[in-house]
């Protein structure tokens, strides 16, 4: 744990210098008359110092050790969801959302929950239809038209 | 033969161009053919809603199409604003704004499009700016709260910076020769909670019903509001009577005449055929119902523009120097 | 005695058929909304406002305190069975709810919550009735030190709710302040790290937030685990509602919660949120197992889920008595009431005694019917989560995807929601907890802004937090329990975080 310990700490104090050096420019003001980078300065400089300590912790034996060791892999089924759901976001406007919704429920029922082709199928059908009359039917919620107009 | 196709070609060939040039006159007489989008921004529920909800079932009847209320909020209006600007200007995509927000998106929140980006059509409701005080002030009218405010520093809530109530009181503040520190507040019911508590010393914002335990001291409007009558208006103290709130409807440049035409007519039939229920759901709702016409709003729209550029680079200097 | 009669004409008002079926009709409808992620209860009361013009103004302000109550309440269930926050004030639910889900006990979970919402409701509902004008006036007296010190006092609180290390904890809440941060300051009116983004410059939606750390990233985080084991939602039935053990770790939460919720949803600005969170810290500080926090302590989802609903009656109080909202869903019923004509002020339960005390009678029924609308629908629910997961995960995806886009109809905020998904999932790898970084999100603009509108009425003096005396009160418990962790005995547990 301790290796990423330290991945993560470094990176809050990459992220506190960032901050920090914005905020000085956005203006600070002053104790009494604060002005808007006053917090996130303070913040960043905070952070900073946290992540210093965290950083120097790791270097400290003491009884940590016997934790679970989860690899920090990235599973290729995890990025394809993540992905698709961004996908998901872009598209909508262009393809309209019943589209999107097809495809994207028969991307993901097909290779991230590896259903068979019926399932797929099925899901990616009814879905639509199902949340099409749920969300725009029952609740007024209106959903971009793609270029098809719907 | 081929002359005949010749002759087929060009006759085919000038009606359509005639069909072409008499077609948005076409559009125009018989818009509309379908729902039309309003586009509001604030969410559901706020003062922009409920105004197009008071005109929206009767202006349906009158047009004969159903009224969809589009809601795009988020950035004072910004998002709304540019997807005005960029829909096509057919007359089925419609934008209601208070002159107050638009005026203040384009030039507080440096939005990329200007007033020309839009036609003004009509004014729904008039909103007011009212200044009050807590019951138990020290200060009876308008002019005790300036006096005082020459010698300390008095603290007026408003819902923001750059907001009618701060641009209008920098504007009092020089005239008279006074500084007074404006908290934000984030909300007018905000603001005027906190003149209620006893917080700040007064608080300008647009009225949300608590102002009835408040004491009034001014109103920023023409005439005298109807709900207090015996508070002076702005004008009357003295002061150049500017950016009253009218919540309006616009729609995106090249609209064409007959169509803006028609809406205007369509709104102002509806507000005289239902005067007395319109008026009084605004009246509870504390602004005033008042259709007035597209060369009223823009010259209205262009007012609010002026006077707020103007106190804009005023504030934004003076708070360099500090 | 006057009580008594008003009591009685009041439950006369609210007991007619037609309102009966108002009141129905708007907790349905509420807790639908509650259960889909995202939809909050500010869109539905708006589109059923228009609906409300039609009716007379007791039957309107029956059926929205019906849907209000209902989202209070539907937002749990999603909390407790996938981890995902309905409504914002959930969000503490999911902590231990989920792990009490997790491991099989989604019924007691989901019932405590029921019956816990009931009573607190009944409670507040009490005193809404005996208190309403005093403590409106109390409320009143909450200008912005007051605020600061209150917040200050939460973020103190807020480290209580780590479970592990606590270097991290602050960590990651330092970081979630500095992400509120994000977005127009309203005090000076300049953007803040936003860069041109209009979507940043609004601020960083909690909702998409919410959703992203907890929901999808716990989905993310089991698909990659589904080769090993079907995850423990194949509940293995341990009863369908809290049994006398659960009932016994739960009662005196459930009393406290109701309290919290209560007194703090008369503030504006301090319900549903504040008030889970307030609840989550002090019965986690005064527990004996503080350790059971965050793998299933009952008490933990007990006491937020009172708070929750104590804390709808209670934002009747500054709405009645003064005409102030203190949530958005409170400003749109305002907005209901006085299109009807209604304006609330100091005298207004006297001059309206029919309404006050109608909509008092109508919010017993309102949690009456919720305990009964929901009770039997835990079997379903917990029969829900046995449909195998990799059915179930796009479903949920996919509904959070709705959710976070039909707050705005912003696309970004999904992209957001993805975003965050991807950091909760990391987070979750390298071991810092979401829960912190959410709430710092939320209360870091609050207390900067109530910091800055102090200073600006002080005129620069720190003093002001002191010389007040609500202000200096909460200041010094929030002093004091802000040093607490530091002192000796404490900082063991930072540096040998046993499991």
């Amino acid at each position: 744990m301790t290796k990423y310990d330290r991945m993560s700490t470094l990176c809050f104090v990459g992220l506190a210098i960032a901050v920090s050096l914005e905020s000085i420019r956005i203006g600070p003001g002053s104790l009494s008359n604060p002005g808007p980078g006053l917090i996130p300065l303070g913040s960043g400089l905070v952070l900073g110092i946290l992540g210093l300590i965290g950083f120097f912790r790791t270097f400290v034996k003491s009884s940590k050790e016997g934790r679970r060791e989860d690899a920090v892999k990235l599973g290729g089924r995890t990025i394809s969801a993540l992905i698709s759901m961004l996908a998901f976001a872009f598209l909508i406007n262009t393809l309209g959302f019943l589209i999107v919704t097809f495809l994207w429920m028969g991307f993901v029922c097909r290779w991230v929950a590896r259903m068979g082709w019926k399932g797929t199928i099925f899901t990616s059908v009814v879905t639509p239809f199902c949340t099409w009359l749920l969300f725009e039917y029952f609740l007024e919620i209106r959903f971009p038209r793609g270029i098809l107009s719907f | 033969m081929k002359t005949r196709k010749g002759w087929t070609v060009v006759i085919v060939g000038i009606v359509i161009s005639l069909l072409i040039g008499v077609s948005p006159a076409l559009a125009a007489a018989d818009y509309p053919t379908r729902a039309i989008d309003v586009v509001i921004p604030f969410g559901p529920g706020g003062g922009t809603d409920l105004t197009v909800r008071l005109f929206k079932d009767h202006v349906e009847k009158l047009l004969g199409q159903p009224i969809v209320i589009n809601y795009k909020p988020g950035a004072g209006g910004v998002i709304a604003g540019r997807y005005v600007k960029d829909s096509k200007p057919d007359g089925y995509t419609l934008f209601v704004i208070s002159n107050t927000s638009l005026v203040s998106s384009i030039l507080a929140r440096k939005a990329d499009f200007t007033l020309d980006d839009f036609i003004p059509i009509c004014t729904l409701t008039l909103s007011p700016t009212i200044f009050a005080v807590n019951k138990d002030s020290p200060y009876k009218t308008f002019k005790d709260f300036t006096e005082a405010a020459k010698t300390k520093k008095m603290k007026y809530a408003t819902t923001s910076p750059f907001s009618t109530g701060h641009v209008i009181i920098e504007a009092i503040g020089r005239k008279e020769g006074f500084e007074a520190l404006q908290v934000p507040s984030g909300g007018g019911a905000k603001a005027a909670t906190a003149v209620l508590g006893g917080h700040v010393d007064a608080s300008f914002v647009s009225p949300v019903g608590i102002e009835s335990q408040l004491r009034i001291l001014a109103v920023n409007m023409a005439d005298r509001w109807e709900a207090y009558p015996d508070v002076p208006t702005l004008k009357e103290l003295g002061y150049p009577n500017v950016l009253e709130t009218y919540f309006s409807v616009f729609a995106p440049k090249g609209t064409p005449k007959e169509i803006i035409d028609k809406i205007y007519g369509a709104y102002k039939k509806a507000f005289e055929e239902n005067k007395e229920e319109i008026t009084k759901i605004s009246k509870n709702t504390h602004q005033i119902a008042r259709v007035l016409s597209p060369a009223e709003l823009r010259k209205i729209t262009r007012e609010s523009h002026v006077f707020f550029k103007d106190m804009l680079s005023k504030i934004k200097a003076s708070a360099k120097a500090n | 005695m006057e009580t008594i009669t008003n009591v009685g004409m009041g439950f006369a008002t609210a007991l007619t058929w037609a309102n009966i079926a108002y009141c129905f009709i708007g907790v349905l409808v509420g807790t639908l909304i509650g259960v889909l992620p995202g939809l909050g209860p500010t869109a539905t009361i708006s589109l059923l406002l228009p609906v409300t013009y039609y009716l007379d103004p007791i039957s309107a302000i029956i059926m929205l305190s019906g849907v209000y109550y209902g989202a209070m309440y539907g937002g749990s269930t999603t909390a407790i069975l996938v981890n995902i926050p309905g409504e914002t004030a959930s969000i503490v639910t999911c902590l231990d709810g989920y792990q009490m889900a997790l491991q099989g006990r989604a019924g007691p979970a989901l019932g405590i919550a029921a019956f816990g919402s009931f009573i607190a409701g009944t409670l507040s509902v009490v005193g809404l009735m005996l208190a309403a004008p005093p403590l409106a006036e109390f409320g009143l007296r909450f200008g912005p030190p007051e605020f600061f010190a209150l917040i200050f006092m939460a973020f103190s609180l807020l480290i209580c709710l780590a479970k592990g290390d606590m270097l991290k904890a602050v960590m990651i809440t330092v970081v979630g302040v500095f992400v509120g941060t994000i977005g127009i300051d309203f005090i000076s009116g300049d953007t803040r790290f936003s860069y041109g983004s209009l979507t940043l410059s609004d601020g960083v939606g909690i909702v998409p937030v919410a959703m992203g750390l907890f929901g999808v990233a716990e989905v993310l985080g089991n698909i990659d685990k589904q080769e090993q084991q079907a995850k423990v939602l194949k509940t293995k039935l341990k009863g369908l509602l809290p049994n006398l053990q659960d009932w016994k770790h739960s009662w005196l939460p459930i009393l406290r919660g109701s309290a919290i919720g209560f007194f703090l949803g008369t503030i504006p600005g301090g319900g549903g949120v504040m008030s889970t969170f307030t609840s989550y810290a002090l019965e986690k500080k005064i527990s004996k197992h503080p350790e059971r926090f965050g793998k299933g302590a009952i008490e933990g989802v007990a006491g937020p889920e009172s708070a929750n609903n104590a804390s709808v009656a209670a934002h009747y109080v500054p709405l009645l008595t003064f005409g102030i909202p203190t949530t958005v869903v409170m400003a749109i019923i305002l907005g209901g009431l006085m299109i009807h004509g209604i304006s609330p002020s100091p005298t207004f339960i006297k001059e309206n005694p029919q309404l006050f005390w109608g909509l008092i009678a109508s919010m017993y029924l309102g949690n009456a019917m919720l305990l009964v609308l929901n009770l039997p629908l835990i079997g379903l629910w917990v029969r829900v989560l046995s449909i195998p997961y990799r059915v179930l995960f796009p479903l949920i995806l996919l509904f959070c995807i709705i959710g976070v886009y039909s707050l705005n109809y912003n696309i970004w905020e999904v992209v957001i929601m993805v975003i965050f998904g991807f950091f909760g999932y990391l987070m979750r790898k390298f071991e810092y907890e979401p829960a912190p970084f959410v709430f710092a999100l939320l209360l870091g603009p609050m207390i900067e802004n109530a910091l800055r509108q102090s200073l600006i009425i002080s005129e620069g003096s720190f003093g002001i937090f002191f010389t007040r005396p609500i202000s200096c009160v909460l200041m010094i418990v929030g002093i004091i329990l802000f040093i607490i962790p530091a002192l000796p005995g404490f900082k063991r547990k930072t540096f040998d975080v046993a499991d």
